[in-house]
């Protein structure tokens, strides 16, 4: 019997809830998120028990015993930390792990600085290699500038996009009622 | 961007309110979400993401500071004078708007006086 399985994660950024849901439905099935795989593009999931469970994800750098230990007392298991990224699982009914609109948008800030760090100078980056390409015009400097842009607007767009949508996401946090108080 | 941040202008949340609240005893973080949700008859809860984010803000700006260790390791807070003093000038706020609310709503015979009974035919 298989005992493993990879489903592919369609966008942690852009899709938390849809991505959380979709654990919560393999759960369901007996299929427990394990680990991430592919660099953090398939999710392993291990056979188990069927259960109803909820998924949540933090992103805390540096979390420290009492937080883990804050979640567990609530009832939030830590099941898998890559990175700043840690994914809880608690039975359905537990609340949820954000219940304040603005202890969200902090993280949701601390995020999307993060990802500016990186995105921004990518930006900078790709214009001026754009700008560079306009001058030379063939040879191999040509084909290696070319390179070296593809490979920069790859970083842009993986940190760009979701930069985009935390800003997005805190604008409507900050006009909307998203979450009460 | 300016951030919304309401414990610069001296008003809480009702998160930061009721932890607050909370710590007006020493107590760690499973305890005051318990004693939260008991205050409140369970209508009021707080999830543990927020929480800890909360009581990081609380403790940066001075409001709880971190006591001695309860006998099983957990890391117990405790409002300070500063903390305790916002708490009050918050209840204040809370009353007045509370106040403001319901003396309008009775001028408008939209709700009935605290001492008369409604009856409903």
């Amino acid at each position: 019997m298989k005992t493993h399985k990879y489903v592919s994660n369609s966008g942690l950024a852009f899709a938390e809830k849809r991505e959380m849901d979709k654990l919560s439905r393999y759960a369901r099935e007996g299929w427990h998120f394990e680990s991430f795989a592919r660099m953090g593009f398939s999710y392993k999931l291990v056979r188990g028990e069927p259960r109803e469970l909820q998924y949540s994800i933090d992103h805390r750098a540096n979390p420290d015993e009492e937080y883990f230990d804050m979640f567990r007392l609530a009832g939030w298991e830590c099941v898998c930390s890559e990175y700043t990224i840690h994914i809880f699982a608690a039975p359905k009914g537990t609340t949820p792990i954000y219940t304040e609109k603005s202890s969200l948008i902090d993280r949701y800030t601390s995020e999307k600085k993060m990802l500016g760090k990186i995105a921004l100078p990518a930006l900078l980056v790709s214009i001026l290699l754009m700008m560079l390409q306009g001058i030379i015009e063939t040879g191999w400097l040509a084909v290696a500038n070319a390179t070296v842009m593809c490979l920069v607007l790859i970083v842009l767009v993986f940190t760009g996009l979701p930069y985009l949508s935390y800003t997005w996401k805190i604008g409507r946090l900050h006009s909307g009622s998203e979450l009460k108080r | 961007m300016a951030r919304n941040d309401s414990l610069e202008t001296g008003e809480l949340t009702d998160t930061s309110f009721y932890i607050l609240l909370a710590l007006t005893e020493e107590r760690h973080g499973y305890l005051i979400m318990k004693f939260i949700e008991e205050l409140t008859g369970g209508s009021f809860s707080i999830g543990p993401a927020s929480m800890y984010t909360t009581i990081k803000k609380l403790a940066a700006a001075d409001l709880i500071q971190l006591a001695e260790k309860s006998e099983d390791g957990k890391k117990t807070y405790l409002a300070t004078e500063k903390g305790l003093e916002l708490l009050h000038k918050d209840i204040a706020r809370r009353e007045a708007i509370v106040m403001h609310g319901k003396r309008l709503l009775q001028l408008k015979g939209e709700i009935g006086n605290e001492n008369t009974q409604v009856r409903f035919q």
